[in-house]
């Protein structure tokens, strides 16, 4: 059977059964994910990597353990631990995400394009850089809730409790970066890329 | 707004934190009232934007994890 065609829930259950090839499909089903939640955040590539690494480490000594009972949400499993890894290296920093990101961060020095055709290929990195910009223009208190809500797949709720307000604050502040920067698009003065 | 449904629901909804009975309101809710429609229609097209932008380990970053899951 195709291993693309096979469910995540499965292809753990290959694993925990001794099989390798499972974990190697779903490191390929979600390494992006993964990765761009944990890269938004620490925004350094090899430090990126490194947590990116951790994670997984993590993730295959849970499932060889036995203690996996997340059935039916590996990704929503793995996201956790990412943060939660990401959070403790800023902890033993003895600083925060988001605190101090320097003005003209570059989110996108490695964003990944895959189309072949160089003239797509430009166009869509005119588009992320723009939109790159357009982010780094948000509050921060905005650009936190996007990332942890939008690449992190944190609940509103779980947002809620790490930055200390209630779920309509973070709600709040979600829907005016949303809605700023629908308005940055327009006034870029290019159509917003819809539908 | 005139109906039950807050933009805030609908960002709830958008990002699947609302049930089955939560969501059968806002979609009528959106389908009755052109302002929220518009709203919801705006979270959707930004989303789209955002959902384009992902990065990559490197391949040498996924093989040493392979080989570590052995």
């Amino acid at each position: 059977m195709n291993p693309q065609l096979i469910s995540d829930q499965e292809l753990v259950k290959q694993y925990i059964s001794g099989q390798n090839q499972p974990l190697s499909e779903l490191l390929q089903r979600h390494k992006q994910r993964v990765f761009t939640s944990i890269y938004m955040l620490v925004k350094n590539r090899e430090l990126a990597e490194d947590l990116f690494q951790d994670t997984f480490v993590k993730v295959i000594k849970t499932l060889r353990s036995g203690r996996y009972n997340e059935e039916g949400k590996f990704l929503p499993w793995v996201l956790r631990i990412a943060h939660n890894l990401t959070i403790d290296y800023f902890r033993k920093e003895n600083r925060a995400p988001f605190i101090n990101m320097p003005e003209e961060f570059d989110l996108f020095e490695i964003l990944k394009i895959h189309d072949e055709n160089a003239e797509t290929r430009m166009i869509k990195k005119e588009s992320h850089d723009k939109l790159r910009r357009l982010i780094d223009r948000l509050p921060r208190e905005q650009k936190e809730v996007l990332v942890m809500r939008h690449y992190q797949d944190l609940s509103f709720k779980e947002i809620s409790e790490i930055t200390e307000v209630s779920i309509n604050t973070a709600l709040g502040r979600m829907r005016y970066a949303l809605n700023n920067l629908r308005k940055l698009f327009e006034e870029s003065g290019e159509p917003v890329p819809v539908k | 707004m005139t109906k039950n449904t807050t933009p805030l629901d609908l960002l709830k909804f958008l990002y699947h934190e609302t049930n089955t009975v939560q969501n059968e309101q806002i979609v009528g809710d959106v389908i009755e009232c052109n302002k929220l429609s518009d709203e919801f229609d705006n979270y959707v097209d930004v989303k789209k934007e955002l959902d384009k932008i992902k990065f990559s380990p490197r391949d040498s970053v996924i093989n040493r994890i392979i080989q570590l899951s052995k």
